[in-house]
This record gives C-alpha cells, sequence and structure tokens, in this order.
C-alpha cells in the first residue's frame, strides 16, 4: 500500500515536472528584438532599496537614467514601467511595491491617462506575467485584461502560448533557465539617434475625457501615496508625436492644482533641459535615446533632491558598491551599442531583419 | 484503491485536456461571421481622381496607383507591437497598418479643402450639406457627426456647424 502511494507520488511529481517544463520552454523569452517582458519580473532581484519610484508607459521607461540619477545625485530610484501600460497597472505595481518597499517619492506618468483600454494582449501579458501573484496581480489583471483573455491563462500560461511550439526559436532553449537582464533599474537603453523629421496632422478627437476607470485610479495612486507618506509628483516625458493634446493638459493641470501636486510636463522646459531632437531620439522625437534619458535625469535629480527625505546614498559603501555593479553594466552596454550605431548606423538587435536577395 | 488513483489521474487529465479549447486559442476557432458580413455592407470609400481607397484593403495597389507621397511617417508601436505608417499627400493623409503580415488601409484623414469627399463634402461644408449627401442616421457627440457603413467609420469634425476635418477609419472586429 505504502509503495503504491510512494509510485503515486512519483509519477505526479513526474508529470508535474514535466507540464512545468513545457510551460517554461513556451512562454515567451524576451530576449531579442522586444525585452520589455521582463521588465516587471527584473524589480524583484533588487537588493537594495529604492527612494524614488517611477511608473507609466514606455515614457516613463525609456527617457530617463535611474545610473545617472545616482551617479550625479545619490538618488536611489527603479522605474516600474512596461509597454504600454496602463492606469490600473500602475496602481497594482505600486501597490505590489510597497509590500517590500516604501520609495520617499513617486514619479508617475499621466501620458497612459489617454489610454482608456487596453488594444493589445501582449501589452497585457508583458506587463503581468512577470509580477509576482498577490491579490495586486490578480485585480490587475482583473482590472485590465481584454476580452478574450482569461484569468485561468494568467495562472496557467502553458494554457496560452502552448501553440508557441510550433514557433520555438534558438533563445526559448538558450533561456529556459535564466535570462539576463535587459534593463537597468526598468530603463530601457537605446544609443541610436534618429532625429525628429516632420509628423502627420494632430488628428481630431471628438471627446478628450479622460476614462472613468483611469481617473479612478489616479486617485487611488495619491491616495495610497497620502497613505504611505510618499511625495507625489506627475509628469509628462518629452515627445513630439503622438499629440498631446491641449484638452488633456488642461485636465491634468487642474487635477494637479486641485490636490496640490507637482505636475512637470517636460515639453514646457525643453530648453533648461536641454533636449535636442535631432540628437537625444531613437525614433524621430517619440521617445529620448540614452543621452536624452541622462539629461532627464539631471534636470529631474535638481527637483527630486530638494524633497525631505531624500538623502545622498553615494555616502552608504553598501549601496554605491551595489551601484557601481549597476554602472559598469550601463556603462558596458551603452558603449556595445555606440560602437555598432557607428559602424553600421543601426542597432541589429531593434532592426528587423530585410529579406534577402533570394527571399529568405 | 489502485483502480480508483488510475481513475482520478486519468480524468485529470482528461479535464485538463479539455480545458485546453477554453482558451482564446480555443475560443478563436469559433469565430462569428460578422465581421465578414459587416465588410460585405457597402462602405464609405475616399477617392483621390481614379485611384478608390477602401478601409481594410489592402495598400500596394492603392500606393502605386496615388504615385510617391509627398513624405511618409513610419511609427514602430511599443515594444514592436506593430507598425503604423502614414503617407502624406496633397490634402490628404493615409494611414496603413500591418494586418497578418499585409500592409492594409487604415484611415484617410483630410488635412485641405483642395480634396473633397466623393459625396461631394469638403473642409468648409456646412453640416446642413453633410446631413443632404449621407443622411441623418448618424450619431453627434462633441460636434462630432459620425456615419458608419460597412467596415468603415466616416466622421466629420466641426466647429460652429462647419465642417473642419474628416475622417476615414477602418472598423477593428472585436
Amino acid at each position: 500500500m505504502k509503495k503504491r502511494g510512494f509510485v503515486f507520488l512519483i509519477l505526479s511529481l513526474f508529470s508535474i515536472a514535466v507540464l512545468a517544463g513545457f510551460q517554461r520552454l513556451v512562454v515567451p523569452k524576451y530576449m531579442g528584438q522586444v525585452v520589455e517582458g521582463n521588465f516587471t519580473a527584473e524589480y524583484y532581484r533588487e537588493t537594495t532599496p529604492h527612494q524614488v519610484l517611477f511608473l507609466g508607459n514606455c515614457e516613463a521607461y525609456e527617457n530617463l537614467s535611474p545610473v545617472v540619477l545616482f551617479r550625479e545625485y545619490g538618488i536611489t530610484s527603479y522605474i516600474r514601467g512596461n509597454a504600454n501600460q496602463l492606469m490600473p497597472q500602475s496602481y497594482y505595481l505600486l501597490e505590489d511595491t510597497l509590500r517590500t518597499e516604501t520609495p520617499v517619492a513617486v514619479v508617475l506618468n499621466i501620458s497612459s491617462m489617454k489610454e482608456a483600454v487596453q488594444e493589445n494582449e501582449s501589452y497585457n501579458r508583458m506587463t503581468m506575467d512577470g509580477m509576482r501573484w498577490s491579490s495586486s496581480k490578480w485585480k490587475a489583471i482583473e482590472a485590465t485584461k481584454t476580452e478574450g483573455e482569461h484569468m485561468v491563462e494568467y495562472l496557467f500560461p502553458v494554457l496560452r502560448f502552448h501553440s508557441r511550439i510550433k514557433e520555438l526559436e534558438a533563445d526559448d532553449f538558450t533561456y529556459f533557465w535564466e535570462r539576463g537582464t535587459v534593463s537597468h533599474n526598468g530603463f530601457y537603453m537605446r544609443a541610436d539617434v534618429r532625429p525628429a523629421g516632420e509628423f502627420p496632422a494632430e488628428r481630431r478627437l471628438s471627446d478628450y475625457s479622460f476614462s472613468e476607470q483611469n481617473w479612478e485610479y489616479l486617485d487611488r495612486i495619491r491616495a495610497l501615496c497620502e497613505e504611505q507618506g510618499i511625495t507625489l509628483i506627475l509628469m509628462k516625458s518629452p515627445a513630439l508625436y503622438p499629440a498631446w493634446h491641449s484638452q488633456w493638459e488642461e485636465q491634468i493641470v487642474s487635477y494637479a492644482e486641485e490636490h496640490d501636486l507637482t505636475y512637470l510636463n517636460c515639453m514646457d522646459h525643453l530648453d533648461e533641459i536641454g533636449i535636442d531632437f535631432s540628437q537625444d531620439t531613437y525614433d524621430g522625437g517619440l521617445h529620448m535615446n540614452v543621452y536624452g534619458a541622462e539629461k532627464m535625469a539631471r534636470y529631474f535629480g535638481e527637483l527630486l533632491k530638494e524633497i525631505p527625505g531624500i538623502t545622498d546614498g553615494r555616502t552608504d559603501p553598501e549601496l554605491l558598491a551595489v551601484w557601481e555593479e549597476k554602472g559598469r553594466f550601463y556603462d558596458s552596454m551603452k558603449m556595445a551599442q555606440e560602437t555598432e550605431f557607428a559602424e553600421h548606423g543601426y542597432l541589429s538587435q531593434f532592426t528587423e531583419a530585410e529579406p534577402s536577395s533570394d527571399g529568405s | 484503491m489502485r483502480k480508483f488513483r488510475m481513475c482520478a489521474a486519468a480524468a485529470g487529465l482528461c479535464i485538463l485536456m479539455a480545458a485546453v479549447p477554453m482558451t482564446s486559442y480555443g475560443f478563436s476557432l469559433f469565430r462569428s461571421n460578422s465581421e465578414t458580413e459587416a465588410a460585405e455592407e457597402t462602405a464609405y470609400e475616399f477617392k483621390k481622381g481614379d485611384t478608390v481607397i477602401s478601409m481594410g484593403a489592402e495598400a500596394a495597389p492603392v500606393l502605386t496607383a496615388l504615385g510617391t507621397a509627398k513624405d511618409t511617417f513610419e511609427q514602430d508601436s511599443c515594444a514592436y507591437q506593430g507598425k503604423s505608417i502614414v503617407y502624406l499627400y496633397d490634402g490628404f493623409e493615409m494611414s496603413t497598418s500591418k494586418v497578418d503580415g499585409k500592409e492594409c488601409i487604415e484611415s484617410v484623414y483630410v488635412t485641405g479643402n483642395q480634396v473633397s469627399t466623393p459625396e461631394g463634402i469638403k473642409i468648409g461644408s456646412g453640416i446642413e450639406d453633410v446631413k443632404k449627401a449621407y443622411g441623418t442616421d448618424y450619431e453627434e457627440s462633441f460636434g462630432v457627426y459620425r456615419y458608419t457603413a460597412g467596415n468603415t467609420e466616416l466622421s466629420f469634425y466641426t466647429t460652429n456647424n462647419v465642417v473642419d476635418a474628416i475622417e476615414y477609419l477602418v472598423i477593428v472586429a472585436q
């Protein structure tokens, strides 16, 4: 009887191991052109706390360098941002962060206020698959899943990605056990340059109202920060396209005034920041490259250092050691990208391969 | 007891296999016919000279017929989850995006009064002219009059009852 029970247990464990291994194989690894899917999970590798937390979509994670913020001001920070991260997701990532640390300040990029619903399931998967399971993750999924997404597919990703077994790539095997670090405390580095050019006409909208859900979660972020004694700053990154309509700007300005919050629209301070859209963008003016992001860090450092509770971490030997290591990784990636861009005029990792003359 | 455990394990496996179709992958096997039906209704089309521009249609033949654009703007979506291209012509812009690997027409945005819709409406037309041309089966909000036909949404943006923007947009199936 005992022997049969033991065999049954072994068989069960073996089955679970096989399923788990299969799941690990088929889930996307995000180590190629698209790396954003690793951002959320990378946060959990941090070993030291952060004084400032940045939240938001691509305008958050592409436009400010945490390494420069530490190097020049001693301010520790992390960017919990993802591609098309929605307001509810920013709220639940804040909640998730507060389980283990309480930053002095939160800087919330408000560009995602204009996104009422998720436009693509991939963005949800990239943002939320990497979250550790908690009530925050559950609620984030419930609040933002698209029609056709199901909670069970987040509980068991193999149910969503099993069809990838027919499309496996080398990366799925190379990164089966472990993936490398792709961000710099959540910052997406691009050292290529594509100057801003002409843009299509700014398109009219019929309704410039932000959704009720987005207002609700902005309020919840503000309330949670208040409750925890965290200074909340609203910001809009420098971006020439897509348009940030004046009607949206008015609503954010009004909200900030009503709740006595600092709101910084970087587009109104380009000269002070030193942004040059012929040099500081990698995609023609939509996002900053590393040069623009470093300028943003220097500008924000001046603002953040004045917040009560912000201290210079460079005097702490443990923090200094950790951030010097981060700095070495940062400099190494920056140099590699600069070399490749100087040689080829593009970064191969982020460039779709052109079809060859024989059609392959 | 052994038989019971084997049956329980088999039942568990059956449930798991049955659950596989209950995923977005499975649901997509039973897509409704409504999206194909919608496309088959007569949709609004924009015309430039003899070139008919239908929303959702493959862009290549239209681009060839229209000739070289004044300018082209390409935008990768965040994390390369898509790419939009906007072709700028005199009086209008045409946006495309990839659908199943093919570049398809997503929208046309009229930017100048040198072009008009096939029904004769252009920037500067009065809203009464719009209603005479397209009827009264529209939805209006904040001065925007929206008409829907087939897979196309045609919007007239007005200020003080005068058209100041026109947009054709493909209706994306949910």
